[in-house]
């Protein structure tokens, strides 16, 4: 191969040589004028033009409709033109135009409203409510209320079976949750009274095909779970939280980097997580080792931190906005929903990571508009475009100030590999106990 | 009683005031050197931290310390230093190289084996070993100090940190001392890898989840920021205050304990979450409150302040950790292969 090449590249070089000797060799030929037409004379050629030839006045007639067309074409670009420059106006100053002429809206706004009311303190904070109400939205306003609240009231009626079987108390915090994570991650039998069957329940299954919700958005739903018996990472945890909640267990949600769990507080004031993915209890230095949790991260309280029903139900918010946006994109509903959940939030990270992201979806289709290719020519080109260059600088200084660091897809699966494997351990070793 | 007897006691009674007279004189020493500190503390424009250290092991080793030598060789330090950054054997692809590889230097000088050119040939300066005789000081006080460091090639998790973040600010690049829980060690920053922690006890890069996990951190502790935060230089003359009132506590005990607190409330007003300066308050009003009638209004007083201070340690998360367990997490750390991400990522071409 190497060969050819050096051939091919001996062979032009040697033209090469050959045509710098012959341009050597020849002497310079006199050089002749190419003959031009005259050009024609308007007046002469018009008075030329017989009114009876009728090519000639099909010329005129295409002459002049190729004027008009070039003086059209100019004031369409002009129109263009100024209809881009009304549309960097808009963009600029008043963002992402509204959705809400689109069919489904109307859920959301709905939704919304009384979310908003539950954290304005003119309802009752009902964090079931809320899980309905930011799926239902994505769902339509398809799902029945009544069948959701039976479907927990049955798995609240086995908690209680199991505990009266167990003769436990069912005042005690401890007892409540510890059944609820039986409940989820174990297979409960309950005997019934005389001849009856046990029932056996099931443990809720993790979602090994699709955890990041990528396929189906709905995969993290808790009404998906509900159907299906799988969960994943956020459907899991919150669903306990909504059983915690019917039940009348205090129980907390509490985040690592793509990941949730639950956690608990015993009499003494200790904290315990509930890894529900794998039926485990395991301790903060875990999640910090295995999700690279930094100390920046923990001290500004974005990771680990226990999340109260209040700050639950305004993180849900930010949740409906991943929905609304998955149906219809970002506009100032989508901003209205992240603003008031970062004004009744303590932990800021998922509202700015996705007012980030609207800035940046914005900033780069200004910079389409405008024929920007940096920052530079954009603050030139249209100074109000620039200042959504500079929120989204701040924004992303905002989030890296948080100790928030990108975890690589690898590092997660490897996580989740992990985990499955202690999980296999812990099952054969409990096995061999039994035995 | 015989005439040599009451000469013996006589000769007695004038040691102990020759003694009294000296440490006397010594205690006004001390005091003085507080105020030096204290005026550094109050205008910031006379932060020094190197400077800090000196006064404070200058005069715990009874001012035997000349401190043109103790700049000297931290200039020496640093010249060998800048002689591995211009060596050129650093490769590191990102724009804030200098600080990047002014961090990779300083370790590699005190973590490993130097070859230097002189006059006559190729001379090694070998990397400072751990000092796991006396890690705390607790034989001798002396052995916590830069200036022994200097001398022995023998350092702990107090002098090697404190000589690292020295070297770092003669070369004009940030680097952070930060607390654990009876540890200290370096926190820096660069582009590559964002945050990392600087062992040098066993020249190691441990994560953040490590040194909680095995320094027996409580999230707590880590969520109020008493550990693992960086120190501004304000906040690490701080320190030396504390070191100060430790100097003092080794040489003449607590004596009725003003000198003590007076050191630990200054630092706690300029750097009001210093865990370190809690717990020596702490432990001093507890000695002061054994010594005291407890039943009377002092000693009340004494009991409601020492159990005050207790409370609030607790609440800011802080657990002790028991002396076995840090003997062994100083073992592991050495052996343990934790992340080696530094290493890796700030590659040196050939063993200089």
């Amino acid at each position: 191969m190497r060969k050819i090449v050096l051939y091919s590249f001996l062979i032009i070089s040697s033209y090469s040589v050959a045509q710098t000797s012959a341009t050597v060799r020849i002497p310079q030929l006199p050089t002749v004028g190419i003959p031009q037409p005259n050009t024609p004379n308007l007046y002469q050629s018009q008075q030329q033009a017989s009114p009876y030839n009728s090519n000639e006045v099909l010329n005129i007639k295409r002459r002049n409709e190729a004027l008009i067309n070039e003086a059209t074409e100019h004031q369409r670009l002009i129109d263009s033109r100024n209809q881009t420059h009304s549309d960097i106006h808009m963009l600029a100053t008043k963002g992402f135009p509204s959705q809400s002429y689109q069919d489904g809206t109307a859920n959301y706004y709905k939704a919304f409203d009384e979310i908003n009311n539950m954290l304005e303190g003119n309802q009752p904070l009902n964090l079931g409510r809320v899980v309905f109400l930011v799926e239902n939205a994505y769902y339509n306003n398809t799902l029945n209320y009544d069948d959701y609240q039976k479907g927990l009231s049955d798995q609240i009626k086995i908690c209680d079976e199991k505990i009266r079987e167990d003769k436990l108390n069912r005042e005690d915090n401890l007892v409540k949750n510890m059944m609820l994570f039986r409940l989820i991650s174990d297979t409960l039998k309950i005997k019934k009274g005389g001849s009856e069957k046990p029932i056996t329940h099931f443990p809720i299954k993790y979602d090994l095909d699709d955890y990041k919700s990528e396929k189906h958005f709905d995969s993290h739903f808790v009404t998906k779970l509900m159907r299906s018996g799988i969960g994943q990472c956020y459907s899991m945890p919150l669903y306990y939280l909504v059983l915690a909640e019917k039940l009348g267990a205090k129980a907390y949600w509490s985040f690592s980097p793509r990941h949730s769990f639950v956690k608990i507080q015993d009499e003494k004031g200790t904290w315990y997580n509930l890894e529900l993915t794998c039926g485990a209890i395991l301790s903060d230095a875990h999640y910090m080792n295995s999700s690279y949790i930094k100390a920046e991260a923990l001290r500004n309280r974005i990771y680990l931190e226990p999340m109260g029903k209040k700050e639950i139900v305004a993180y849900l918010l930010d949740e409906l906005a991943k929905g609304y946006y998955e149906k219809f994109g970002l506009d100032d509903f989508y901003l209205n929903c992240l603003n008031t959940s970062s004004k009744n939030a303590k932990n800021q990270l998922e509202p700015l990571i996705m007012k980030a992201a609207y800035e940046s979806s914005l900033v780069l289709t200004l910079a389409k508009l405008l024929e920007a290719q940096k920052p530079e020519i954009m603050q030139q080109k249209s100074p109000e475009a620039y200042q959504h260059y500079l929120k989204l600088q701040n924004l992303n200084q905002q989030i890296d100030n948080l100790g928030y660091e990108e975890l690589p897809d690898g590092i997660y699966a490897k996580w989740l590999e992990y985990i499955n494997k202690l999980k296999a351990k812990e099952d054969k070793r409990k096995s061999l106990k039994s035995r | 009683m015989t005439i040599k007897e009451s000469r013996s006691i006589v000769y007695l009674c004038f040691t102990l005031c020759i003694n009294l007279i000296y440490s006397q004189k010594q205690i006004d020493e001390f005091q003085h050197t507080f105020e030096k500190i204290d005026n550094m503390l109050v205008n910031s424009n006379e932060l020094n931290f190197k400077k800090a250290v000196f006064e404070v092991e200058n005069i715990s080793s009874d001012n035997q310390l000349k401190e043109d030598v103790f700049n000297n060789t931290v200039q020496l330090y640093t010249s060998i230093c800048r002689g591995i950054i211009a060596s050129g054997n650093i490769e590191y692809p990102e724009n804030d190289k200098e600080k990047a590889t002014a961090q990779c230097a300083v370790f590699e000088f005190m973590t490993d084996s130097i070859p230097l050119k002189t006059g006559d040939g190729v001379i090694m300066h070998f990397p400072f070993q751990y000092n796991f005789d006396d890690f705390a000081g607790q034989k001798d006080w002396s052995n916590m100090f830069v200036s022994t460091l200097m001398q022995t090639k023998k350092g702990n998790c107090h002098s090697l940190p404190y000589l690292y973040k020295m070297i770092m600010d003669e070369l004009g690049q940030p680097a952070y001392l930060s607390l654990a829980p009876n540890h200290i060690y370096i926190k820096a920053q660069n582009k590559r890898v964002g945050w990392y922690n600087i062992e040098l006890t066993c020249g190691d890069f441990p994560t953040d989840a490590w040194l909680m996990a095995s320094g027996y951190i409580h999230t707590d502790a880590l969520r109020n920021g008493i550990y693992m935060d960086t120190l501004s230089t304000k906040q690490s003359v701080c320190l030396c205050l504390v070191d100060l009132a430790q100097g003092y506590q080794s040489k003449f005990g607590i004596q009725d304990g003003s000198f003590i607190l007076k050191c630990c409330e200054t630092a706690l007003t300029h750097f009001p979450k210093y865990i370190n300066a809690m717990l020596l308050k702490a432990e001093t009003l507890t000695a002061l409150y054994k010594q005291s009638e407890k039943d009377s209004e002092p000693g009340k007083k004494l009991f409601a302040q020492m159990n005050e201070m207790y409370k609030h340690i607790y609440e800011l998360g802080y657990r002790k950790m028991p002396q076995g367990m840090y003997l062994n997490w100083l073992k592991s750390s050495g052996t343990q292969t934790t992340n080696y991400r530094m290493k890796s990522l700030l590659r040196t071409k050939a063993s200089m």
